[in-house]
C-alpha cells in the first residue's frame, strides 16, 4: 500500500499559501517530513489526517481516496498531533481505553488485551494508574503514540514529536518508532534532521509549501557529493567569503567559523569534506538543490 | 509616585484602547436608553409608566439610582472581566517572568492596575448614567419627568455604585491574581449574587429587615428598606441620601472590600508558582521516575474493530460518560451547585410565608418555592457548561486526536448533548432532596413522591431541555467560545427585557409558554394542555436547532464559512435533510396549531387593545345611558349546570324586575357578557319589544318596549346562554370552570341591566392617550345619587334568591341558600338552594368532589368543604367561625342565616370572599397554613376566617352606596371584628405582631399610591387604606375608649341601618355613631383618623436611669415627637399635637419585651422627656412602643436604657385613663411616685 498525493494545493483564508501543488509517493515504512518552522509541514500532516480540507489535488491510500472519504481514512489512521494535549485528571489505562472504544474497539476483553499492550509497549505499563496531568512531556507523546496506534493502523501521521524532549527522551522515543515503522506507512513530520537520518528510509523536504527534495538519505547525500567544501575561518573573514562563494553554512567550531560552500570545484584554501543530511537539508531550503516551482 | 503613575497612565490607555472596553460603556448607554424610553412612553403601542408608578417621575432620584444600581450588577461580569484580566492577564499570556524580574515594587504595579481597573469598570457602569440622561432628552411624555437633578445621578453613584463596583472589583481581582485563571471569578460572582437573593429572600419576614439590610453586598436590599414607605411625591422630592443603616451596610462591605484587596496584594505572588496557602497539606505529586525501555518489545494482539452503529452506540456512552465526568468533576460546577443548595436552603426554611408565618410544606409550595430559587442556578449551569462541553476537547489541546477518530460526526456533540441535559436533571434531585427533607423537618408526612418526580423530572426538565439545546446550538453554530456566551446571555436577559417593549405574544420568544399552576384540588388543570402544546413547539425548534448544529459542527482544525458549508453540503445526507425537514414541519405545524388555538379559535388581546375596548365602550354608551333609569331585579331564579370536565358552563334563569322610578322606561340596556364563547340561546324581557339593537362586541342588547313599562310594573326577564373554553390561550388558562374546583360567581352568567361604570378605564393617562374626560375613581361621598346603588351591584338591591345547580355525578354543587332538594338525573347530580333572607345580588356557585367536616354553634350547622388532604385547619377554621358568631352576636346582633358554608377553591386566585352564608376560601391561604406556635406566627387562619364571617354583618347587613368610604363600613370593620376576636383567642401580643404588618402595608401601600391617598373616610377601594389602615384606626380607637364602647356604636349603627337602601349608608353615618361616643378630650382621634391623612413621626433619643434613695429606678427618656397631616396631593405639614401616646420601660428583649412600666402620657411635639419610676432596673425604654400610632418609622420607638448621672428626677403623671383603658398587670404595678410632675405637654 502507498501513499499518493498529487497536486495538494491548500490556500487559508488569511491569503497563506501553505500547500502548493504537493507531490508525494509514501511507501510502506517511515517516512520524514523536514522542513522549517512554517514549511506546511503540519498542514500536509492535518490534510492527511482528515482534519483540513485541500483546495485541489488529489490523495488517496491504496484505494482511499483521502480527501472526500475521511471516514475510512480514520479507521485506518494514527495520529499524534504535534501539540498533545490531554483530560489531565484521568489516568493512562482509563484514557487509553476510551480512546480504544473510539476507535472501534468495542469487545472489552480485547480492549483490555490491547491497551495492556500498548501501555506496556511504550513502556508506560508502571505508570498506567497515574493521572496524565503528572506525566512528563516525554511520557505524554508515548501515550500520544499508543493512542495512535490503537486499532493497528496502516497510515501513522506523526507531527513534530520530538520537538521540546531532552536527548534521552528523544531517544527512547526514536526507538519507540523505529519498531513500528516495520509494518504501515508512518510519516514522521519533523524540522530536526537528525530524527530523519536516524529513523527513516525515505524523506522529503518541504519548503513554503512545496516539497523541494524527496527520495532516500542515500540518494539526497549523494547529490551533494563532490560539491561541498569546507574552511576553518576568523570570524572577520566571514563576511568577505560569503560575498565570494555559495555558502551553505556557517558553524562556530572551536572558536573558528566553519563555513561550508557548495561548488563545482574546491575554491582557494577550502577541502572537500563529506556531505550529511544537513547539508542537503540546508542546499535545499535555500534553493541549492532540488526542484521548486 | 511617578512610576505609579507611568503604569496607571499604561494601563488606562491599554483598556481605552481596548474595543471592548466601549463595548460595554455603549451596552449599558443602550440598556439606560431602554429603559428610559420604555417608561417614558417611546416605544410605539407602549404608554408611558413612569417608574413604576405614573406618579413616580422616571427621572426622579429614586428611578435614576435604582436603574442604575440594578444595571451595576449586571456590570460585574464587565467588573469580572476586567479586573481579573488586570490581575491575570500576564499569566494568561505567560508575561509573568518579564514582568515580576522588573525592578517595580509590586504594591505599586498592583495598585496602579487595580485603580485603573476600577476606574474603568466604573466608565462602562457611567453607560447606564449617560443612556439614561441621553433618553431623558429625547421627546418622552413630560408628563412623566420633571425632577431631574444632577444629584440624582452623582448620589447613587457615589454612595452605591462606586462602592460596589470597588468591592466586585477587589474581589475578582484578587481571585483572578492568585490563582491566576479566569474562571474562579465566576464563581466569586456568583458568591455576591446569592448574598443579595438571600438578603432579598430574608426580607419577606419583618424581624429579617435589618439583617437583610446589612449583608446585602451591594446596597439595593438596604436602599429598598430605607425607601419603603416614600411616597411618590417624596420618590420625586427626596435624594437617595444616607440612612444611619446604608451607612452601615457601605461601611460593612467597603471593609469587606479593603480586606479582600490587602488578602489579594498579599496573596499575589511574584513568582513561577502562585500562594498556595493549602500546599502544605497537600501531597506532594511524586516524581515519575523514568523506567527502562523494555529490552524486548511487546506484541499487540489483534482486535476486531466496529464501525457501525453498534460501534457508535458504544461511543456515545463513553463520550457522554467522560463529559458528564468533565463537568460533574469539575469544582466551580460544584461550587455553583453548593451556591444553589444554599440558596435552597434558606428558601426551604422561609417557604410560604405569609405574614411571617409559613404554610404547611405541600408539595406544589415546596416545589414551586425551591425550583424558582434554583432555577437561575439552572440557567448558569446550562449557560457556562454548554460552552465548556462545546470547547472542551479545544480547550484541552485533544480536539485533533478526538477528531481523527473513526466515530461518525454526530457522536460526540450527541454525547455533549445529553450530558448536559444529564447535569440538570441531576439538578433536579438536589431539588428533589431538599424538597422532600423540608417537608420532613416541619413534620409533613403526606409525600407525593409521583408529583415530585413528575414536576421535577417531567415538567421542569422540559424547560430546560429546550434551553440546553439552545445554548449548544448557539455555541456549535457561532463557534467562538465569548461571542457565543454572550449571545446566550443575551437570550436570558433579553426575556428580562420582553415586557418593556411591548412582545407579549409567546410564539416568537424561544422557551415561553402560557405558564402552569399545580393546584392540589384540580392538579394541573386546564393549563396543562396548552402548556405541553407549547412545550412541543420549543422541543421541534430545539431540534431543528440541533440538526442545524450537527450539520454545522466543526470537526478539524479549519472553521472559515467556505470550509463548514462544504462540510454542511457533504452533512447533508438523506437522513440529515430528513430530519432537518421534519422537525422544521413538526416545530412550523405546532405553531401554526398554537396561533390558531390562541388568535383564532381564542381571542388574543395586548393589553392595551383591551383598554381600547373599554373606551369604546365608554364612548359609545356612557352619555347616552350612565344613570338613565332602569328597572332593579327584585328576584333571581337560576339554573347553572357546570360542566366541569370540559370548563363549560349552561346558566338559564329568570330575573324578576320592577320599575321602581316614578317615569316610564321605554328602552331596557341589558348587557350580556361578550367574548367569543359564549353563546347567548335566549334573552327576553318578558315584556313585547319593538325593535332590539344587538352590539356583539360588548353583548349590549338595547330592548325598545312596545309599551313603556310603567312605574311599579314588574316584569320576568328570562335568560339562556352557553359559556365553553375551548383551546388554550397565549397566556393562563380557565380558571373558573375546572375539573375539581369550579368556582364562578353570578357575575360572570347573569345579565347587567344598565350601562356598568365599573369597566371604565380609571387611570388618568389610560384615559388621556383615548381621550376620555378625567375622572374620579369613585363618585363623591357627600353624592346623594350614589347612595342609590350599593357598592356591590347597579340594578339590584336586596333580593330573593333561588338556584338549581348542577354537576357532574362524583361532585357536589353549592351556592347560597338552603338546599332544598337534590336529585340525580342522566348521570347528573341536582342541587336546589333557596335562600330565606334577602340577600345581595351577589352569588357564587362552586363545584368539587368534597370532603365535608361539620361543627355546629348552638346547633346551627357549621360544614368545612374542603379537599379531602387538607383537613389540618378546618378545626381551626370551625373554632374561628364559633368563636366569631360568639363575638358578633354578642356585640352587633343576629346572624341573618341558619348555616356557615366554608367551601375550598383551587389556587387560581389567594383570597376569600364572603357570599350570604357561603364562603368560598382559596386552598393557598387558610388550608395549608402552618400556625405552630401562636406566640411566634400570626394565625391568619383565624383571622381570615373571622373577618369573613364577620362580613355576613358588614357587607351582607350593611352595605355602602356606590362611593367613597363604602369599604370602610364592610373591610375595615370586617378587619376590625376579626381582631378582636382575634384578640380574645390569642392575646395582645398577637394583635400587636398582626398590626405590626397592618402598619408596614398601610405605609407601603401608600408608597406605591397610583393615584391618590385618602383619608380613611373617603376610601376608594384602596386595599391599604380599608384593610391595613382600618384595622390600625379601629383598633387605636378601641384602645381609647374601650371595645365596649366602640362595639356599642357599631351595633347601634347596624340597628339604624340593617339591610336599609337605598338610599344605603355612607361611612358619614359609622362616623357619627362613633363621634357620638367619643369624649371631647378624644376627638382628635376621629378627625385624624377618619377624616385626615395622619402621620405620627417619633422617636425615642435616649433612655437614661438613676437609683432613687428608695431603690427603685427612675428612668428619664429624651423624646421626639410629631404629627404630620398629608394633603391628597401627597404634600406634608407638621401639625400641633398633644396626644395621648404610650410610654415603656422594658425587661427581656426586644421580641419578648416585658413591661415594667406602660401607660398612655400626653405628649406633644414641645415634650422633650418623660420620666417614670420603675421597680427593676430596666433595659431598654422608649415611646409607642407597640406602635399603635400609625409612625413613619417605628424602628427607632424603643432605645436602650443606660445608666444615668445625677439626682433622681421626679416622674411624670401618665395621662388619665379614658373610658376603661385597660393595663396589664405589670404596668399597674408600676407606680408614679410623689407629686404630680411639672406638665410637659404642650397644648
Amino acid at each position: 500500500m502507498e501513499l499518493r498525493i498529487a497536486g495538494l494545493s491548500k490556500t487559508y483564508p488569511n491569503g497563506v499559501e501553505a500547500l502548493k501543488a504537493v507531490d508525494l509517493t509514501i511507501p510502506q515504512g517511515m517516512f520524514g517530513l523536514l522542513g522549517p518552522n512554517g514549511a506546511g509541514k503540519s498542514s500536509l500532516m492535518r490534510t492527511l489526517a482528515t482534519l483540513q480540507e485541500a483546495d485541489t489535488g488529489t490523495a488517496t491510500l491504496g484505494d482511499i481516496d483521502m480527501l472526500t472519504d475521511k471516514s475510512a481514512v480514520r479507521r485506518t489512521l494514527g495520529y499524534l498531533p504535534q501539540e498533545v494535549g490531554l483530560y489531565p485528571k484521568i489516568s493512562a489505562i482509563n484514557l487509553l481505553d476510551h480512546f480504544a472504544v473510539l476507535k472501534g474497539i468495542t469487545d472489552r476483553g480485547e480492549r483490555k488485551a490491547v491497551t495492556e499492550a500498548l501501555l506496556k509497549r511504550t513502556n508506560l505499563w508502571e505508570h498506567r494508574k497515574k493521572k496524565l496531568g503528572t506525566y512528563s512531556g516525554g511520557m505524554r507523546r508515548r501515550f500520544g503514540i499508543a493512542v495512535a496506534l490503537l486499532g493497528d493502523p496502516k497510515l501513522i501521521i506523526v507531527d513534530e514529536p520530538t520537538a521540546g524532549l531532552d536527548p534521552a527522551e528523544r531517544e527512547r522515543f526514536h526507538n519507540l518508532l523505529a519498531e513500528i515503522g516495520e509494518s504501515s506507512i508512518v510519516i514522521l513530520s519533523t524540522h530536526i534532521v537528525d530524527d530523519v537520518s536516524n529513523l527513516c528510509e525515505r524523506l522529503a523536504v518541504l519548503d513554503k509549501g512545496q516539497i523541494v527534495l524527496s527520495g532516500s538519505p542515500e540518494e539526497l547525500v549523494a547529490k551533494l557529493r563532490g560539491r561541498l567544501w569546507i574552511h576553518y575561518a576568523k570570524r572577520a573573514e566571514v563576511d568577505a567569503l560569503k560575498q565570494a562563494h555559495t555558502v551553505l553554512s556557517t558553524r562556530l567550531s572551536a572558536g573558528r567559523t566553519a563555513v561550508r560552500v557548495v561548488a563545482a570545484e574546491a575554491p582557494e584554501g577550502f577541502e572537500a569534506i563529506e556531505p550529511t543530511l544537513e547539508d542537503v537539508y540546508f542546499a535545499a531550503t535555500t534553493g541549492l538543490i532540488g526542484s521548486r516551482a | 509616585m511617578s512610576t505609579w503613575l507611568s503604569i496607571f497612565g499604561f494601563e488606562l490607555r491599554y483598556y481605552l484602547s481596548r474595543v471592548s472596553t466601549h463595548v460595554y460603556f455603549g451596552i449599558f448607554f443602550l440598556i439606560g436608553l431602554i429603559q428610559i424610553a420604555g417608561m417614558g412612553g417611546l416605544f410605539p403601542g407602549v404608554p408611558a409608566t413612569g417608574f413604576g408608578n405614573p406618579n413616580t417621575h422616571i427621572d426622579s432620584p429614586i428611578a435614576l439610582g435604582m436603574l442604575s444600581i440594578v444595571l451595576s450588577l449586571f456590570a460585574t461580569m464587565v467588573v469580572a472581566a476586567v479586573a481579573g484580566h488586570s490581575a491575570q492577564r500576564d499569566f494568561g499570556e505567560h508575561m509573568h517572568p518579564l514582568v515580576f524580574t522588573t525592578p517595580i515594587p509590586k504594591t505599586s504595579l498592583l495598585s496602579a492596575r487595580f485603580v485603573a481597573a476600577w476606574l474603568v469598570s466604573m466608565y462602562a457602569c457611567f453607560g447606564a448614567a449617560a443612556g439614561m440622561s441621553f433618553g431623558l432628552l429625547l421627546p418622552v411624555d413630560a408628563d412623566f419627568t420633571g425632577s431631574f437633578t444632577l444629584t440624582s445621578i452623582i448620589v447613587p453613584y457615589a454612595l452605591y455604585i462606586g462602592p460596589n463596583v470597588f468591592l466586585v472589583a477587589a474581589l475578582f481581582f484578587s481571585i483572578a491574581g492568585i490563582t491566576r485563571k479566569m474562571f474562579p471569578n465566576y464563581i466569586g460572582g456568583i458568591g455576591l449574587l446569592i448574598g443579595y437573593l438571600v438578603a432579598s429572600e430574608l426580607t419577606s419576614d419583618l424581624d429579617n429587615k435589618t439583617l437583610a439590610s446589612l449583608i446585602d453586598p451591594f446596597g439595593l436590599e438596604t436602599l429598598s428598606q430605607m425607601t419603603r414607605y416614600w411616597t411618590p411625591v417624596e420618590q420625586n422630592a427626596l435624594q437617595l441620601f444616607p440612612d444611619a443603616l446604608v451607612l452601615a451596610n457601605r461601611g460593612i462591605w467597603l471593609a469587606v472590600a479593603a480586606a479582600t484587596l490587602a488578602l489579594g496584594f498579599y496573596g499575589i505572588r511574584f513568582a513561577e508558582t502562585g500562594w498556595q496557602p493549602l500546599s502544605r497539606f497537600r501531597k506532594a505529586p511524586s516524581e515519575t521516575a523514568e523506567p527502562a525501555l523494555a529490552a524486548d518489545a511487546v506484541v499487540v494482539p489483534p482486535a476486531s474493530r466496529q464501525f457501525g452503529s453498534s460501534a457508535a452506540l458504544a461511543q456515545y456512552r463513553v463520550l457522554t460518560a467522560r463529559a458528564l465526568r468533565e463537568v460533574l468533576g469539575n469544582r466551580y460546577f460544584a461550587a455553583i451547585v453548593g451556591g444553589g443548595v444554599l440558596l435552597l436552603l434558606v428558601n426551604a426554611w422561609n417557604i410560604g410565608s405569609v405574614y411571617g408565618t409559613t404554610t404547611w410544606p405541600v408539595t406544589y409550595v415546596v416545589i414551586n418555592g425551591l425550583t424558582g430559587a434554583f432555577g437561575l442556578f439552572t440557567i448558569i449551569v446550562i449557560t457556562f457548561y454548554a460552552g465548556d462541553l462545546v470547547w472542551r476537547e479545544r480547550d484541552l489541546k485533544v480536539a485533533e486526536v478526538v477528531d481523527a477518530m473513526p466515530m461518525p460526526t454526530w457522536v460526540s456533540l450527541a454525547a455533549k448533548v445529553t450530558a448536559l441535559i444529564a447535569v440538570v436533571f441531576a439538578m433536579q434531585t438536589i431539588i428533589l432532596v431538599v424538597g422532600v427533607l423540608t417537608q420532613l423537618s416541619s413534620g409533613y408526612t403526606h409525600f407525593e413522591i409521583g408529583l415530585h418526580l413528575t414536576e421535577l423530572y417531567g415538567l421542569e426538565m422540559l424547560e430546560w431541555i429546550p434551553l440546553a439545546l439552545l445554548a449548544i446550538a448557539i455555541h456549535t453554530v457561532v463557534n467562538h467560545k465569548y461571542v457565543a456566551h454572550f449571545f446566550v446571555i443575551l437570550f436570558f436577559v433579553g426575556r428580562g427585557f420582553r415586557g418593556l417593549m411591548g412582545f407579549e405574544h409567546n410564539l416568537p420568544w424561544f422557551g415561553s409558554s402560557p405558564g402552569l399552576v399545580y393546584s392540589d384540588m384540580n392538579g394541573w388543570g386546564s393549563f396543562l394542555y396548552g402548556h405541553l402544546v407549547f412545550k412541543a413547539y420549543w422541543m421541534a425548534w430545539a431540534l431543528v436547532l440541533l440538526t442545524l448544529s450537527f450539520l454545522l459542527v466543526v470537526r478539524g482544525s479549519e472553521a472559515s464559512p467556505a470550509v463548514r458549508l462544504r462540510e454542511l453540503k457533504r452533512r447533508l445526507t438523506p437522513t440529515g435533510i430528513g430530519a432537518l425537514a421534519g422537525f422544521t414541519a413538526a416545530a412550523v405545524g405546532l405553531g401554526a396549531f398554537i396561533f390558531y388555538n390562541t388568535n383564532i379559535v381564542n381571542e388574543y388581546q395586548l393589553a392595551e387593545a383591551g383598554k381600547d375596548d373599554a373606551a369604546t365602550y365608554e364612548k359609545r354608551y356612557k352619555a347616552d345611558w350612565d344613570g338613565a333609569n332602569q328597572p332593579r331585579i327584585l328576584a333571581v331564579d337560576l339554573a347553572v349546570d357546570l360542566f366541569p370536565s370540559t370548563g363549560s358552563v349552561a346558566a338559564s334563569g329568570e330575573l324578576t324586575l320592577v320599575n321602581q322610578h316614578d317615569s316610564p322606561i321605554d328602552t331596557l340596556f341589558i348587557e350580556r357578557l361578550a367574548g367569543k364563547h359564549i353563546e347567548v340561546v335566549n334573552l327576553d324581557p318578558g315584556m313585547p319589544v319593538a325593535n332590539v339593537t344587538v352590539d356583539e362586541d360588548f353583548g349590549v342588547h338595547l330592548f325598545e318596549l312596545a309599551e313603556p313599562m310603567a312605574p311599579g310594573q314588574q316584569a320576568t326577564l328570562r335568560f339562556e346562554a352557553r359559556r365553553s373554553t375551548p383551546g388554550f390561550r397565549n397566556s393562563g388558562a380557565e380558571t373558573t370552570i375546572v375539573g375539581n374546583g369550579s368556582f364562578i360567581n353570578s357575575g360572570m352568567i347573569v345579565p347587567v341591566l344598565g350601562y356598568s361604570r365599573g369597566g371604565e378605564l380609571s387611570d388618568k393617562y389610560d384615559r388621556l392617550a383615548r381621550e376620555l374626560p378625567e375622572r374620579e375613581r369613585m363618585a363623591d361621598l357627600d353624592d346623594p345619587e350614589a347612595t342609590q346603588n350599593n357598592y356591590i351591584s347597579s340594578d339590584a338591591d336586596w333580593i330573593d334568591f333561588r338556584a338549581v345547580v348542577s354537576t357532574e355525578s362524583d361532585q357536589t354543587a353549592i351556592a347560597p341558600g338552603y338546599l332544598l332538594k337534590e336529585w340525580e338525573d342522566g348521570g347528573r347530580r341536582y342541587f336546589e338552594y333557596e335562600m330565606d333572607a334577602k340577600i345581595l345580588h351577589f352569588t357564587s356557585f362552586l363545584s368539587a368532589r368534597y370532603a365535608v367536616t361539620k361543627g355546629d354553634w348552638n346547633g346551627l350547622p357549621i360544614e368545612i368543604y374542603h379537599h379531602p388532604e387538607h383537613d389540618r385547619n378546618v378545626d381551626r377554621m370551625i373554632e374561628s367561625v364559633q368563636h366569631s358568631l360568639d363575638y358578633y352576636t354578642k356585640h352587633y346582633g343576629p346572624y341573618q342565616h341558619r348555616q356557615v358554608r366554608i367551601l375550598e377553591f383551587p389556587r387560581y386566585a389567594s383570597f376569600a370572599q364572603s357570599f350570604p352564608n357561603t364562603i368560598p376560601y382559596s386552598e393557598s391561604i387558610g388550608f395549608i397554613a402552618k400556625v405552630d406556635d401562636p406566640d411566634e406566627d400570626v394565625d391568619y387562619v383565624y383571622n381570615v376566617t373571622a373577618h369573613e364571617i364577620a362580613h355576613q354583618w358588614w357587607a351582607h347587613q350593611i352595605v355602602g352606596g356606590s362611593q367613597q368610604g363604602a369599604t370602610v363600613l364592610s373591610e375595615s370593620l370586617s378587619e376590625y371584628s376579626a381582631l378582636m376576636v382575634m384578640q380574645e383567642r390569642h392575646g395582645e401580643a398577637h394583635i400587636r405582631r398582626y398590626l405590626e404588618y397592618s402598619l408596614d402595608g398601610y405605609l407601603r401601600g401608600r408608597a406605591g399610591e397610583r393615584e391618590k391617598e385618602l383619608p380613611l373616610l373617603r376610601v376608594e377601594n384602596q386595599g391599604y387604606i380599608h384593610y391595613q389602615k382600618g384595622a390600625l384606626a379601629l383598633y387605636l380607637l378601641q384602645d381609647e375608649l374601650g371595645e365596649e364602647v366602640v362595639n356599642g356604636a357599631l351595633s347601634r349603627l347596624l340597628d339604624r341601618t340593617r339591610f336599609s337602601g337605598p338610599p344605603y349608608p355612607t361611612s358619614r353615618d359609622l362616623v357619627a355613631e362613633l363621634t357620638a361616643v367619643t369624649p371631647p378630650e378624644l376627638s382628635y382621634l376621629i378627625d385624624d383618623l377618619f377624616e385626615h391623612i395622619t402621620l405620627y413621626d417619633n422617636r425615642a433619643e435616649s433612655a437614661t436611669w438613676v437609683k432613687t434613695e428608695d431603690g427603685r429606678y427612675a428612668v428619664t427618656l429624651e423624646l421626639q415627637a410629631k404629627k404630620l397631616r398629608v394633603d391628597e396631593d401627597g404634600s406634608e405639614s407638621p401639625i400641633a399635637m398633644a396626644d395621648r401616646v404610650e410610654v415603656g420601660v422594658f425587661i427581656g428583649d426586644r421580641d419578648h419585651p416585658e413591661p415594667l412600666y406602660l401607660a398612655k402620657h400626653i405628649i406633644g411635639d414641645s415634650t422633650k422627656s418623660v420620666t417614670v419610676l420603675v421597680d427593676e432596673e430596666p433595659l431598654f425604654a422608649g415611646i409607642d412602643p407597640w406602635h399603635k400610632l400609625i409612625d413613619r418609622d417605628s424602628d427607632d420607638n424603643l432605645v436602650n436604657a443606660s445608666e444615668g448621672e445625677g439626682a433622681a428626677p421626679s416622674a411624670d403623671a401618665p395621662a388619665p385613663a379614658i373610658a376603661a383603658v385597660v393595663l396589664d398587670e405589670p404596668e399597674e404595678d408600676a407606680q408614679v411616685e410623689g407629686e404630680p410632675a411639672e406638665d410637659t405637654a404642650a397644648p
